[in-house]
């Protein structure tokens, strides 16, 4: 069982960073949601905030990792003017070209939504802490941002497991 | 009906002036601890405001260098801000500037404000969509 470099961080990119921000969602949301006057105590506020504060910036660093190594590691290799690059392959055939026209050219731009959203609902959580429990507008603008967040990853998750199923990026491309 | 809610009514306005009065006696008591350093900052909304409508702004940004590129092959060029990566390079370095830029812009702008929230909804909300259609392929690639 052999993975080389390309796969390696391939792998990395996508199931390891951009899985882990996706995964972390569900958390975030219900730390998020949870902060309501009526469910929690003083206490229960203390606990909450604390873990919702190191989740989001941690999802918020992830989210920065993945878009990161995707655009200045895995793209290239992606984007190789040989012939045997992932996408010299889609473009040589008609019936996969609309994968790359499609599929490549959106995931590359709306995947840098999400760690711009996710590091404004981080800022939000540890700037305010327990005022978010009091102030439900700010909350739900928060939670919004963060919804819109995880949506841009899945699209670009998604279409990213998609390419590499059509046009992996192999040892030589 | 009438004759027996209007003192009622009247009861409330004076009820309403008492509670406004002490409201401005505990603001300025606070103001007055925050000024000894012994109160924490009471933080508006305005940093949070900033925070929400610098992202959009930064989408948008995103959005529209790639609306750009796509409509000039100069603008494309230009972008191209390291090679093997392309004019995405560009777009999204440029993008990711100009969002902390206007947020570093706009904190300092807001902090100390209590704003509209429901307006900045609605401006951050069509800013941040329009970002989203200008890097969807469907729209960008008219301007190819």
């Amino acid at each position: 069982m052999q993975i080389v470099d390309r796969e390696l961080w391939t792998v990395l990119h996508g199931m390891v960073f951009g899985t882990i921000f996706l995964l972390a969602f569900a958390g975030g949301l219900a730390g998020l949601w949870s902060l309501r006057p009526g469910l929690i105590t003083l206490e229960g506020i203390r606990d909450r905030l604390l873990r919702l504060r190191v989740g989001l910036v941690t999802m918020a660093v992830v989210a920065w990792v993945t878009v990161l190594s995707g655009n200045y590691i895995v793209y290239p290799w992606y984007r190789a003017s040989d012939p045997s690059s992932a996408r010299s392959r889609l473009l040589a055939n008609p019936n996969t070209a609309l994968w790359h026209q499609f599929g490549m050219e959106w995931k590359e731009h709306v995947a840098w939504v999400a760690p711009i959203l996710a590091t404004a609902v981080a800022f939000i959580a540890i700037y305010y802490g327990p005022r978010l429990v009091g102030d439900r507008r700010l909350r739900y603008l928060t939670i919004a941002l963060f919804v819109v967040a995880f949506a841009a990853a899945a699209i670009a998750g998604l279409l990213g497991a998609f390419l590499n199923k059509a046009a992996p990026i192999g040892p030589t491309g | 009906m009438g004759s027996s809610s209007a003192p009622r009514e009247h009861q409330l306005v004076e009820e309403l002036r008492e509670l406004r009065s002490k409201q401005h006696e505990v603001e300025d008591e606070i103001a007055e601890l925050q000024a000894r350093g012994l109160a924490a900052e009471i933080k508006r909304n305005g940093a949070g405001a900033a925070a929400i409508v610098a992202a959009a702004v930064g989408v948008f940004a995103i959005g529209l260098l790639t609306t750009l590129a796509a409509a000039s092959e100069d603008v494309k060029d230009w972008l191209n801000w390291y090679n093997p990566t392309g004019p995405l390079s560009g777009k999204t370095t440029l993008g990711t500037i100009i969002w902390l830029v206007v947020w570093i812009a706009a904190h300092y702008a807001l902090r100390r404000n209590e704003v509209n929230l429901n307006k900045i909804a609605m401006v951050s909300a069509v800013i941040l969509a329009i970002g989203l259609l200008l890097m969807f392929p469907p729209i960008f690639q008219l301007f190819e």
